[in-house]
């Protein structure tokens, strides 16, 4: 076991899951955080979108990163992100079409979420493939708790449910702020602060 | 090997990327294409069945032919049923405050009272706007006077085609009415041509 946490990749793993969270530390990602955390629903399915094409484009481009010639890598980042996009939006139109509907333009933005492309420039491109998923792996899951968090909060304070399932009683009138964008950035910031004072305050960097 | 010069080196990658990425495209849309097709024989399907027409999954499309004529309007899709009672269903989308809002509803064509109406897909303030999805909304509209068009008011006088809106979300409910009445207007123009 000790070997396994002493690995690079499993450093890896930690470092982009929790101490370079996408959300509360880079701060990436930011507009589907707010758009779809309205029910936790639509924030599982966005997050497990996002986390799967980021493992499998992280993987491909860090597969053929000897290939790419350096000048055109941005273009084949997002081309090979958007494909992958564009393939996950089809398999939700397909099996989820409510949820698909739901989401609206947001799993199709996915193609302009700054986390790929971040993951891509600054990892997949330089490291190895089993590296990469790694990495990719902790992004996506940091950036799917960050949402889930927050969706958590709004919909249990806006709309008294969880996953659509009624939790708290009919006194509950649900607060609407939280459902409004504005809301969403109050919860945000909040979570930032959270989230960054458990990091600075109660755990040591393991670096 | 002599090494080939950088622009030839790049220009090959990315004509190869694309092929790649657009012949996978391609046929993951083909894919697709067939799914989505197999959803809307589904959908026709439960339309008939709202009709109260009896079919087997062969005989369906040539009961579907010879009953039911689809017209397809600005304002969405009609389908029209020739029996008794005469109905149509419609199925019809527009915007409310944040989204497209895509309703489902059916006239009876002899009485112009609606049968029923489902909210299909919305984008919504959930418990707000959102609760147009509740079944108390979409009852209300269960054998209702629509002649003259529907509308939601804060509180009901008793006029035809008059529903209770949804508190704190009048945006939506103005959307609804809109989206709602122009179906019902192209549906009334169309019967009765000038």
């Amino acid at each position: 076991m000790e070997s396994v946490t002493k690995s690079k990749g499993f450093t890896y793993f930690i470092e982009s899951l929790w101490y370079n969270n996408a959300t509360f530390s880079m701060v990436l990602g930011i507009c589907s955080a707010l758009a779809v955390t309205t029910n936790m629903r639509n924030a599982l399915v966005m997050g497990l979108s996002v986390t799967g094409v980021l493992i499998i484009s992280s993987t491909v481009l860090s597969a053929i990163r000897s290939m790419i010639p350096e000048r055109v890598r941005l273009i084949t980042f997002m081309l090979i992100i958007s494909t992958f996009v564009i393939m996950a939006d089809f398999l939700l139109k397909v099996y989820l079409p409510t949820i698909s509907k739901a989401l609206g333009p947001y799993v199709g933005l996915i193609i302009t979420n700054c986390i790929l492309m971040g993951r891509a420039e600054a990892f997949a491109i330089k490291h190895a493939v089993w590296h990469s998923l790694l990495d990719s792996a902790g992004s996506g899951l940091g950036y799917l708790g960050s949402i889930m968090v927050i969706a958590t909060i709004r919909e249990l304070l806006g709309s008294g449910s969880l996953f659509g399932l009624r939790i708290l009683g009919s006194w509950w009138q649900g607060w609407g702020l939280l459902m409004m964008p504005a809301g969403a950035f109050f919860i945000l910031g909040f979570y930032i602060m959270t989230a960054n004072i458990i990091q600075k305050r109660f755990m040591n960097r393991c670096k | 090997m002599k090494k080939l010069p950088e622009e030839l080196r790049m220009s090959i990658f990315l004509i190869v990327l694309t092929t790649i990425c657009t012949v996978s495209l391609t046929a993951g849309n083909l894919m697709y294409m067939r799914v989505l097709a197999e959803q809307e024989r589904e959908m026709r399907m439960d339309i008939l069945k709202g009709f109260g027409v009896s079919f087997t999954k062969d005989t369906f499309d040539s009961i579907f032919k010879e009953f039911v004529e689809v017209r397809k309007e600005s304002t969405g899709t009609y389908y029209f049923y020739e029996g008794s009672p005469r109905l149509v269903s419609v199925i019809t989308e527009g915007s409310g405050l944040w989204s497209i809002i895509e309703i489902f509803f059916s006239i009876n064509l002899d009485t112009f009272r609606m049968q029923e109406l489902k909210v299909i897909s919305h984008g919504e303030t959930p418990g707000l706007g959102g609760r147009i999805e509740e079944p108390w909304f979409a009852e209300q509209f269960e054998d209702l006077d629509v002649s003259k068009g529907v509308s939601l008011v804060a509180k009901t006088t008793g006029a035809p085609g008059e529903v209770d809106a949804i508190s704190g979300a009048s945006r939506t409910s103005e959307g609804v009415m809109a989206i709602i009445n122009k179906a019902i207007t192209t549906l009334q123009n169309s019967m009765n041509p000038k």
